[in-house]
């Protein structure tokens, strides 16, 4: 009897710790590898129980930021030359690719061990705010940042919440159609301007782009693009609404849905996009050989990405806005700032002083812009965007596409319309609708009746 | 034994124990009790069964997942173990070069189940991937492996056995142990190579198969780099096993209550099979002092 209790303790203890340890080591690797922290120093000094710290002795700032090498390798200049002005201020870089870092800052925001400032996605901020730990007020840092510089309605619109100002836009996005002149001359006018304001031209020229040549294709893109370029905007386009408001209600109802997804998959059906299953194996489209060897008419984009998306391609580019429907009177684009930074608010108040001290530079000195250029999109403060604009820092066609998308009639983003699990179900009955596993309405309608629940449980939660 | 002796024994096993208790069974029995709270990171309060019972009764995900994990496992556990079986056969009949061959199989497996492994698979198994283009060499148009939903689970499964090196010593171990005398002896009396393996050599070594099965089950029964890095669950959740469905639940839905009730069921599972295990194993696992 006791060999049998020993033995099925044996078994419980292997199987505790095989459960245990399983995975987690792969976690951390990845965490491990996607992160680097620049300079070492101890965590303990940015807690809130921390002393704060007298002007004019030292200070060590944490700062974490996602995006690629262009922007880490800009941002970690920028910081330098901000050091270098101000000897007493250590800002310790904590940078990573996007893939993690929202689950890391969540973490770390929980445990209290959160970047002085961090960066965030629009997306985010409702959720975050609602927690009602993770964001300072800028409005309490007036003396020390210039809060006039972003325009009032981007303020009003993703910024300020119970009146106070809980993040800043770094910089600001729409969306825009970058076509390629060569491969869509024949559908173009003398100067090359793209003849397509509606989805039927949109569809009729990818239709007629591919019988001429099978192996190009009107347009692609990756799974979000496809959600946030295409099918969204058809979307708002049919209701005039946005598709998650912010009272945790749905914009649409099961027909408008159903409508959206039979237009959305025209695109497929007629050979106007790359099929789906091939074109989100990539990454980017920096990774998709049909983009680098010129055999997609366009792709729908962030003008932001405009630059990044055509580097060491050699084509003739242009850029348009949004397609149509006939009867559209929104376009549906996204026109909301790109990425957001906020100071913590577990932080003491010399480090959230010397936070907003630093953001001051980093977002509205024409220093800190002609470093930073695009690499977190146009500048959403009026200064840093005349500071690249003077010194004609400003593509073109990035130019091209700030014009299109100002002149274009659009609502701005819902407050959860970008939250990750709202997003998740949009992705996966997409997807199902895509692999034909459901009709566009049995889409529509699991789509609504999970959308219903997720935004249930958010609203529930107090978030 | 001497008093002191006692307490150095102790002194010895602290590193492991501290490793243990701090980083094993602290969060084992934190996570229990998240499990019956609706803690999201935040704010916690205590629910009872709620999570339970929602998983069991609402939760469409939580099925599909756990079918498809447990199909992933059926499938590539026997798979592994056969792979790496029949290379440690191969392997004991080697004379020359050993030591090579060894460390070629096993150097797969001190790679681990690493990030760039997993990109790297992703670009052999592309569509216009290194396989697709050997294939096209060859005359044969291959198919779109990870982005058709009929096929990609089946393609993930096949990646573990490329990482089998670890059951296959402990195969190559036990083959050594099993006595030439009994072999030859059966040669002698007309046995066939197959009656051999069949009535010899896998009842000797039948103890360390049923190692192997239960350490792979719980190791394959937790996958998650492949399906995070490669597939991200898809294309239409056909990859979207259950500890992605566990990570996607605690952070990115911020479900940590109820991610622990998730992963207090997968352990649960991956109790009982073991335990099916050791019942089972009493039919077909054969020790020497059993005679």
């Amino acid at each position: 009897m006791k060999k049998k209790v020993l033995s099925m303790v044996m078994v419980f203890l292997l199987t505790l710790t095989l459960a245990a340890c399983g995975e987690k080591a792969t976690v951390e690797t990845e965490g491990e590898q996607s992160s680097v922290q620049q300079e070492s120093g101890s965590s303990a000094e940015t807690e809130t129980d921390a002393p704060q710290t007298p002007k004019g002795e030292e200070i060590t700032l944490r700062f974490s930021w996602w995006g690629g090498d262009a922007r880490h390798e800009a941002t970690l200049k920028a910081i330098d030359v901000y050091q270098k002005a101000h000897p007493g201020v250590t800002v310790e870089a904590e940078y990573s690719s996007f893939s993690g870092y929202y689950e890391k800052l969540v973490t770390q925001l929980a445990s209290g061990n959160a970047p002085d400032f961090f960066q965030v996605d629009q997306g985010w901020v409702a959720e975050l705010y609602a927690r009602g730990d993770a964001f300072a007020d800028f409005g309490s840092y007036k003396d020390s940042i210039d809060l006039t510089t972003v325009p009032e309605q981007m303020m009003t619109d993703y910024c300020i919440m119970d009146g106070q100002t809980v993040v800043l836009p770094f910089g600001y996005n729409g969306t825009v159609f970058l076509y390629n002149k060569s491969l869509l001359a024949d559908w173009c006018d003398e100067n090359g301007n793209l003849a397509m304001e509606t989805w039927d031209d949109f569809i009729r020229i990818g239709k007629e782009l591919h019988e001429k040549n099978p192996e190009a294709y009107m347009t692609t893109s990756v799974t979000d693009g496809y959600l946030r370029y295409i099918l969204k905007p058809m979307l708002e386009q049919i209701t005039n609404d946005i598709d998650v408001r912010d009272d945790f209600t749905l914009g649409f109802d099961e027909s408008q849905m159903t409508q959206a997804y039979e237009s959305f998959m025209k695109i497929f059906d007629e050979g106007v996009s790359q099929p789906y299953e091939e074109a989100v194996l990539y990454d980017s489209m920096q990774n998709n050989p049909l983009w680098l060897n010129g055999n997609i008419g366009g792709i729908f984009l962030f003008f932001s990405n405009i630059d990044t998306e055509i580097a060491g391609l050699s084509y003739d580019y242009g850029v348009t806005g949004m397609p149509m429907f006939e009867d559209a009177e929104i376009s549906g684009q996204e026109c909301c700032p790109s990425l957001m930074v906020a100071i913590n608010k577990n932080v003491d108040t010399a480090h959230q002083k010397a936070s907003a001290e630093f953001l001051e530079w980093f977002l509205n000195s024409e220093e800190a812009s002609l470093i930073l250029g695009t690499v977190r999109g146009v500048p959403g403060s009026r200064t840093a965007l005349n500071a690249l604009e003077s010194n004609q820092m400003l593509s073109d066609l990035m130019s091209q596409g700030v014009k299109i998308s100002n002149d274009t009639i659009s609502l701005k983003n819902g407050a959860y319309e970008l939250n990750s699990s709202v997003k998740a179900v949009f992705v996966e009955y997409m997807e199902k609708v895509i692999y034909g596993v459901s009709s566009p309405s049995e889409g529509s309608d699991g789509m609504i009746q999970d959308l219903t629940k997720v935004l249930g449980d958010l609203a529930g939660s107090g978030r | 034994m001497h008093k002191k002796d006692k307490y150095l024994g102790y002194l010895y096993i602290a590193p492991w124990l501290a490793g243990f208790l701090i980083l094993t069974l602290y969060p084992f029995v934190v996570s229990l009790i998240y499990s019956f709270t609706d803690y999201d990171m935040f704010h916690i309060s205590f629910t009872g069964l709620a999570n339970y019972k929602n998983i069991f009764t609402q939760d469409k995900t939580f099925l599909s997942s756990l079918l498809k994990t447990l199909l992933y496992t059926g499938i590539s556990v026997p798979l592994k173990l056969c792979s790496a079986l029949l290379v440690a056969l191969m392997l004991n009949k080697l004379r020359r070069c050993r030591g090579i061959y060894y460390t070629v199989f096993y150097l797969p497996s001190i790679l681990g189940s690493s990030v760039a492994l997993a990109v790297l698979w992703k670009y052999v198994f592309k569509k216009d991937g290194l396989l697709n283009l050997l294939l096209g060499a060859a005359g044969i148009s291959g198919p779109n492996w990870l982005g058709n939903p009929d096929l990609v689970l089946y393609v993930m499964m096949l990646l573990p056995l490329w990482q089998m090196g670890a059951p296959m010593v402990l195969f190559l171990a036990a083959l050594k142990n099993v006595p030439a005398d009994i072999t030859e002896a059966a040669k002698i009396d007309g046995a066939r190579p197959l009656q051999v393996f069949k009535n010899i050599t896998l009842p000797m070594i039948s103890p360390i198969i049923f190692f192997n099965m239960i350490m792979q089950t719980i190791e394959i029964i937790q996958i998650f780099t492949p399906a995070y890095l490669i597939t991200k669950g898809g294309p239409v959740k056909q990859t979207y096993l259950y500890s992605l469905y566990l990570y996607d639940t605690a952070f990115r839905d911020m479900k940590i209550g109820y991610a622990s009730a998730l992963s207090w069921i997968l352990f649960t599972v991956i109790i009982s099979f073991t335990l099916i295990f050791f019942a089972l194993s009493k039919k077909w696992v054969y020790y020497g002092d059993e005679v």
